[in-house]
């Protein structure tokens, strides 16, 4: 018997599957090779630790809990995170993360103001900037602006009558 | 008989183009005072009390080809109020007179000072967005 064979057949060995014949021809290649013997005696050793270990004792409602919680998953959960995630699998992230990208670049550039308008609100800025009245501190200590010459009152009508009096003699 | 008829309509309405010069007249003269009061309480950093004594000069009935004057003074209530730092009521008193007005050409000239004052401020994205609505404005004027 070949070390092949005997690894493959190795654990029907050990759970008494093998016919008399074929268990007959594992044990005598054990007395003649040290490697397959040697995991014989291993793969035994752990056959003995894992019945030392006692069976676990579950809670009789175990699965009915398990079955309600796998059934009672939220609606949203279920129908369409499901079904995004059985459509692309693990890539479903990637390609939202795309989508989400090109939606905030859109926004992004819809919302830029005209170049034109941009345009001519720097002029308008400039000539409005040429409009204002010198302004001067009123005070070191100030800490806002006066204008020198008196705010205009544009509902004042200008009357370009002669103000002086005409009964002053000269 | 038709004759009498045509003297009488026209007599009306010289009397009610005088009553209008008149009610136009006294509109001008309290405008003309309010202004005075809001520029004294600016002066007097009586901030709290700008834009009710502003609200009189706005709220008053003025003809439709005299509107720019509500422009005008808009431009320069909020220009003093922004030289004492007072952005937020500057921006106030300009939206009291943007309710003032009626044309479109008068509201856009508001909506760049709107516009103005931002940029003065800092706030770029505020400013372009009244500049925005003002070239809109000036668009769909007649």
């Amino acid at each position: 018997m070949e070390c092949l064979t005997c690894t493959e057949s190795l654990t029907a060995f050990m759970d008494g599957e093998l016919s008399p014949d074929q268990a007959k021809k594992v044990e005598i290649h054990f007395t003649q090779c040290t490697p397959c013997h040697d995991d014989y005696q291993s793969l035994l050793h752990t056959y003995q630790l894992v019945e030392q270990v006692g069976l676990l004792e579950l809670d009789p409602d175990l699965w009915t809990r398990i079955h309600s919680e796998i059934t009672d998953l939220s609606p949203s959960e279920s129908t369409w995170l499901a079904s995004l995630r059985s459509l692309f699998g693990i890539r479903w992230v990637p390609i939202a993360a795309g989508t989400l990208g090109v939606v905030f670049l859109s926004l992004f550039f819809v919302n830029q103001p005209n170049p034109e308008v941009q345009q001519a609100f720097h002029e308008y800025v400039r000539e409005r900037e040429q409009l204002e009245l010198p302004r001067v501190r009123v005070s070191q200590n100030a800490s806002s602006l006066e204008l020198r010459t008196a705010y205009p009152n544009p509902f004042i009508v200008h009357d370009h009558r002669p103000q002086e009096n005409p009964f002053k003699l000269e | 008989m038709p004759h009498l008829f045509a003297l009488l309509i026209l007599s009306l309405s010289l009397q009610a183009n005088l009553v209008d010069s008149q009610s136009w007249e006294r509109s001008r003269s309290v405008a003309e005072s309010q202004h005075e009061i809001v520029m004294l309480l600016i002066r007097g950093k009586a901030f709290d009390k700008v834009l009710r004594a502003s609200q009189e000069i706005f709220s008053l009935r003025f003809p439709y080809n005299q509107e720019h004057l509500f422009v005008t003074e808009g431009q320069i209530l909020s220009g003093a109020l922004y030289d004492h730092q007072q952005y937020e009521l500057a921006q106030a008193l300009l939206d009291q007179a943007l309710r003032a007005v009626n044309s479109n050409n008068s509201k856009a000239l508001l909506y760049k000072e709107k516009a103005y004052l931002c940029k003065q401020e800092g706030k770029t994205d505020e400013a372009m967005e009244f500049f925005e609505k003002a070239v809109e404005l000036e668009k769909s004027a007649p």
